[in-house]
């Protein structure tokens, strides 16, 4: 967590909205992560992260080490993301925001198709590996950074990470045969200067 | 000698990006409901503050009647209040009185055998209803194989008392008599 986060942790602790509300867009990727890991619904999760901010808010100036605010909040996403699951039924599987309104009917059975594919590939890992899938390939977080928000260390996050990469892709390999590998960075030197 | 640590290898191989891309069409459209809910709140909480902590008391003001204000602004006079709110309660527990005493006052039992009532009116109708049930074979002493046949009688009687021009009618106990029919054997 870098200082300037800590310093917002802190302004926000005296209730200071502002400073929540850049906390909020700092951690709200994260949040979706956990929440989507728990409920396989992205509405759903977006409704627990919004409740989860909401609570934080109020609980905030209860946090005594400001430094795991990230653990902490990431631990009232969760639990209003387990709440809200007991307490509205899923109202939809598939990905309708990949289906536009114009879309062509044969593209958009395709992508649904691979929306639910790929969720069910997700849904064949464990729930904290879930979330740390989520937070990698979402948010673009370091295992550090998971390994901050999981409360664990980053080589367990790490070994999650491997393990669930090789899980996936036995599973999605045949959607991506067609689709050729992203071509790689290439890196020109053009000399140094003193 | 300065350490470089080991970079990890590029894990966005096609299928991390079918991950981050599908992730990506999922949640992004979620983003903002939180921020949005939270200004929503902070806004809430600033009006409340501004009009005083808590919910405002309903206050109640020892008025004359006829001052202008209204019920809608629940500034109730203590008369007005004392008369919704008594008139009713003593009209329903009047009504509870009156049907408690109709349902636990003691009934007059009449029966035909009630010679005044059945003295004072007149029969309007009486009528037996009678059904035969077969029973169990069984032999007489002399060997004679019988079906019992149970028939059973009701009797009911229904009459106008002459004094309050009411209708009665009281059904008798069933009575059960027992037939034998002779069963004739193979």
């Amino acid at each position: 967590m870098t200082q300037d986060v800590l310093e917002l942790v802190r302004r926000a602790r005296q209730q200071d909205a502002d400073a929540f509300a850049a906390l909020i867009g700092q951690y709200e990727r994260s949040a979706l992560a956990v929440a989507y890991a728990q409920l396989h619904d992205a509405h759903r999760a977006g409704d627990a992260v919004q409740e989860a901010f909401l609570k934080a808010w109020q609980e905030l100036p209860r946090l005594e080490d400001v430094a795991r605010f990230g653990g902490w909040l990431m631990q009232i996403v969760r639990n209003a993301a387990i709440d809200l699951r007991r307490r509205v039924k899923p109202t939809s599987t598939v990905f309708p925001e990949l289906v536009g309104k114009g879309a062509d009917p044969a593209s958009a059975t395709e992508a649904n198709d691979t929306a639910s594919r790929v969720q069910a590939a997700l849904a064949t890992l464990d729930e904290t590996t879930r979330t740390a899938v989520a937070m990698r390939y979402y948010d673009g977080l370091s295992a550090k950074e998971i390994a901050e928000h999981l409360e664990m260390s980053p080589a367990a996050v790490d070994m999650r990470l491997s393990r669930a990469r090789g899980q996936l892709k036995g599973i999605l390999a045949p959607l991506v045969e067609d689709v050729p590998a992203p071509l790689p960075l290439r890196r020109k030197a053009l000399g140094e200067t003193r | 000698m300065t350490l470089i640590p080991q970079q990890p290898p590029d894990e966005f191989g096609p299928v991390e990006h079918l991950i981050s891309d599908q992730l990506v069409a999922t949640l992004e459209p979620q983003r903002g409901k939180a921020l949005a809910a939270f200004r929503q709140h902070v806004a809430a909480q600033k009006a409340g503050e501004s009009e005083g902590s808590g919910p405002a008391p309903i206050p109640i003001s020892r008025g004359a009647r006829g001052t202008g204000r209204s019920f809608g602004r629940r500034e109730i006079p203590r008369n007005a209040l004392w008369y919704w709110a008594g008139v009713p309660s003593l009209v329903a527990a009047g009504l509870a009185v009156v049907v408690t005493l109709q349902l636990t006052a003691p009934q007059k039992r009449v029966t035909p055998t009630d010679g005044s009532a059945m003295a004072s009116g007149k029969v309007t109708r009486m009528e037996e209803i009678s059904r035969d049930v077969p029973g169990e074979v069984t032999v007489l002493a002399d060997g004679t194989p019988v079906r019992e046949i149970h028939r059973q009688t009701t009797r009911q009687t229904q009459w106008e008392d002459a004094r309050d021009h009411a209708t009665y009618s009281v059904t008798e106990q069933p009575v059960d008599t027992v037939n034998y029919v002779q069963v004739q054997p193979f």
